[in-house]
């Protein structure tokens, strides 16, 4: 389905778009908070909430301004990021690298959830290991740029550059 | 700080994450009216992270979909609660009417009759048709649904049938007998790195496959060697992938050796970076 008929759609309150947007994008929005929150019930809380803001707010995106995916990217990210505040949860340190996590979610999601055989480990792999770092922390952690250089005493234009090596090569990688 | 420099800044990357003031954001849309390219840079990088958000998802637990509905449908049920109370206001206003002038003549009396009659038969005329709207409603959004997961089991196929290919393809040359298999082992044994060559001597074509190298450092790419008449021939640059590479003819290879060079490739190996070789 087009982005704009999907949008007019969902502005109608077309519960069968919601539910489009739900089965197409529903998984990728969960691995996004899935990532940043760690734990199972509070992500499905935080996607139960997401979905609700989408059908309640979908008169505020602007598709001038970019793509629909962007703003559920958005929407998603900064609920999760508030119930890590709310929760006093501490975003993750660096010693527990990404791949430890997922693979203690795929054993934990196991029985009841199937999940994407691609996965983050192969999604990443043509980076190096700061590249992967860096991508790691800003997009699946939910960190600034700014919050990371500090946190990790790296200089701020050390990320930006990590950062954009990064995104050139997943570009490659991922935009086909 | 010119265009290019601006648009490297990660300043894109956190504008499309939304970790940017609003001053910021005002900044790169007003940039991304004023420039196509920046336009086109924001684009590109929110297809980026949208491909990578696909390519990680999780699946949710089975029920969450039902959940949202059913929130859903609790919502919408507070929105169209007043309008039904405010329907059987003004019947309640519209039965006053006939009840106000009570001491008519007879033909009065039976045309009030038959109005009661008529207003009985539209009112159930429009619960039929409300219910069989209803009907059409719930099967027009099943079908969607059943669209929805059609094209998606679409996809899935697609999807499987590109692997299946590129399998039937890997298969074919480990089943050709003209192809010889070639293993080139790590240069510092105390590493496991390895690759394996697939190489038929007689159409000369090449197949590598990376799986056993590390991801090489940033700025650098590996290039495989062959050794032809005891001189190193290019055969090939090429990323970490998942798959079986096509590389670069060679003819009368004696060995393959691979090196990390600069990105983009050498004219000449660079020896101290050979990571693995392997003699035919």
């Amino acid at each position: 389905m087009k982005q704009e008929q999907l949008v007019e759609q969902l502005r109608n309150k077309d519960k069968a778009a919601l539910s489009y947007l739900y089965d197409h994008y529903g998984g990728a929005i969960y691995g996004v908070i899935q990532r940043i929150v760690i734990q199972t019930d509070v992500a499905e809380e935080v996607l139960q909430d997401a979905f609700m803001r989408y059908w309640e707010k979908i008169d505020q995106f602007d598709s001038d301004k970019g793509r629909l995916f962007t703003w559920m990217l958005r929407i998603a990210r900064n609920l999760a990021l508030d119930k890590l505040r709310s929760k006093g949860m501490k975003q993750h340190s660096k010693s527990d690298s990404i791949s430890d996590d997922v693979s203690i979610l795929d054993s934990k999601l196991h029985t009841e959830t199937v999940i994407d055989p691609i996965g983050l480990e192969s999604a990443l792999k043509g980076l190096n290991e700061e590249q992967r770092f860096v991508v790691e922390q800003l997009y699946f952690r939910g960190y600034t740029q700014s919050e990371l250089a500090k946190e990790y005493n790296i200089p701020l234009g050390t990320v930006k550059t990590r950062l954009r090596a990064a995104m050139v090569r997943l570009r490659k990688i991922i935009v086909p | 700080m010119n265009m290019k420099e601006w648009m490297e800044s990660g300043i894109i990357e956190a504008y499309i994450l939304g970790d940017l003031s609003e001053v910021e954001v005002r900044e790169v849309e007003d940039m991304a009216q004023r420039y196509p390219d920046v336009q086109k840079e924001i684009n590109e990088t929110e297809m980026t992270l949208e491909g990578l958000a696909m390519k990680t998802a999780i699946s949710p637990g089975q029920d969450i979909k039902d959940r949202i509905f059913q929130q859903l449908g609790q919502r919408t049920e507070e929105i169209t609660l007043p309008d039904e109370s405010a329907t059987s206001k003004s019947e309640e206003a519209s039965t006053k009417e006939y009840t106000i002038a009570p001491e008519r003549t007879q033909t009065v009396k039976l045309w009030k009759y038959w109005s009661a009659a008529a207003s009985l038969l539209l009112v159930g005329a429009t619960v039929l048709a409300i219910y069989y709207r209803q009907q059409w409603h719930s099967t027009e959004s099943e079908l969607e649904d059943y669209l929805t997961e059609n094209q998606n089991i679409t996809q899935e196929y697609q999807a499987l049938r590109s692997d299946y290919e590129q399998l039937q393809g890997q298969q074919e040359i480990f089943a050709n007998p003209s192809f010889t298999q070639v293993k080139l082992n790590a240069i510092d044994t105390s590493s496991s790195y390895y690759a394996v060559i697939y190489w038929n001597a007689e159409s000369e074509e090449v197949y590598l496959n990376p799986a056993g190298l590390p991801a090489p450092e940033s700025g650098k790419q590996y290039q495989l060697w062959a050794i032809v008449d005891g001189k190193p021939q290019n055969a090939g640059i090429f990323d970490i992938e998942n798959q079986l590479l096509d590389m670069q003819q060679i003819q009368n290879a004696s060995a393959f050796a691979i090196t990390l060079e600069p990105e983009g490739g050498s004219e000449n190996p660079t020896m101290e970076a050979m990571y693995v070789l392997g003699e035919v």
